[in-house]
């Protein structure tokens, strides 16, 4: 048997870069410890603020609503879940009904908005009507409408679910295509008022602890695919990351710390000045935003 | 020694060396530790831990869309 460091117990966790082993009672301890240390280190709220949280139903957005309503009394945080239904049959129904038992059993409310209600239309009917794949309007379409309802709800930050894979896969993704705008978007604050400030509380914790947390726990998260996840890109560079994590434990970490280092030259190389979509009025890199673009896109395939 | 492993609803069993551990199972089918957690006689468990002869591993994958 495999033992705890702490206690002795049998272990269900190897944690390969520090070489400690945790039982299940050490390892939720451990890991909560750790999100807690990791929201202070940024700053990443103020006594009293109130927070909206993404929520999907998926495991990392489950377990960071229960780590931030655990932190919510001692720090006086106002909780709203806020969960964006794409429209994807046969997936997104049950992740709904997940997210909805779990905000219901915290007593966190949940304000659920959808693309057809907004957009009007379903992911499902963009993707058919596109040739473009299911992510490009699935991401921009789900950052407007968690940032609209954020601000409706006058939240002073929007936390995600972005865990340590989330974001050292960006970092490489953005530095293999040559886009140091976005690789320095990623770590920069917001630059408009109308954007409201994000927190990924979950940055620093690889994928593999938040999915063990939520098993753990018995927390109610879906484990499902999404049926438009696809070999992409990022799969493949996720795949990589994953190859070179298993043979130098750790290296997830130097990833995301040299990228740290390395924001503030890239801050010299320039940020730009987001202006207002001339369409929408909502923050853009361009003169018009690309929710914008991709739902005039959509317009003209759908009357042809 | 025969491991039988369990991933979603696929099923398959494997033939391993005596006391080999979940590690190397994972390595024999060419699964990533860093994308499973194993799941043992009903208790999560570390990929040092060692298998025995008839043991069933349940692998849950732990990068799902969300």
């Amino acid at each position: 048997m495999v033992s705890c460091s702490i206690c002795g117990e049998r272990a269900c966790y190897h944690r390969r870069y520090s070489g400690q082993r945790f039982c299940a009672e050490h390892f939720l301890e451990y890991f909560e410890r750790k999100v807690k240390k990791t929201m202070l280190r940024y700053r990443m709220v103020e006594r009293g603020e109130r927070i909206g949280v993404a929520v999907s139903g998926g495991k990392d957005s489950l377990t960071l609503l229960r780590i931030l309503d655990r932190l919510a009394g001692r720090l006086s945080l106002e909780l709203h879940a806020i969960l964006i239904d794409e429209g994807i049959a046969n997936y997104r129904e049950e992740t709904i009904e997940r997210a909805r038992r779990f905000c219901e059993e915290l007593g966190v409310p949940l304000r659920v908005l959808s693309f057809r209600e907004h957009f009007r239309l379903a992911l499902d009917e963009a993707v058919r009507l596109s040739h473009r794949n299911a992510c490009t309007f699935c991401g921009v379409f789900r950052r407007k409408l968690l940032n609209d309802a954020a601000r409706e709800l006058g939240c002073d930050r929007l936390a995600t679910g972005h865990n340590l894979d989330d974001e050292v896969q960006a970092i490489l993704m953005n530095f293999l295509r040559g886009d140091l705008e976005r690789l320095l978007r990623l770590g920069t604050r917001t630059r408009s008022e109308r954007l409201v400030p994000r927190i990924k509380p979950l940055m620093e914790m690889p994928e593999k602890e938040v999915a063990l947390y939520a098993l753990l726990a018995g927390i109610p998260a879906s484990f499902e695919e999404c049926p438009y996840a696809v070999q992409s890109f990022r799969t493949e560079v996720r795949e990589m990351i994953n190859r070179l994590e298993e043979s130098n434990p750790g290296i997830k970490f130097s990833i995301l710390r040299s990228y740290q280092k390395l924001l503030p030259l890239l801050e010299s190389y320039g940020v730009k000045q987001l202006q207002s979509c001339r369409t929408c009025g909502e923050p853009s890199s361009g003169e018009r935003c690309r929710a914008c673009l991709l739902l005039e896109e959509l317009t003209r395939s759908a009357s042809r | 020694m025969k491991v039988k492993v369990v991933l979603g609803r696929e099923e398959r069993v494997v033939e391993v060396a005596e006391g080999a551990t979940v590690a190397e199972v994972l390595r024999a089918l060419g699964v990533n530790r860093e994308e499973v957690v194993v799941r043992l006689r009903d208790a999560i468990v570390t990929e040092e831990e060692a298998l025995r002869d008839g043991d069933t591993i349940e692998l849950i994958r732990v990068i799902s869309g969300g």
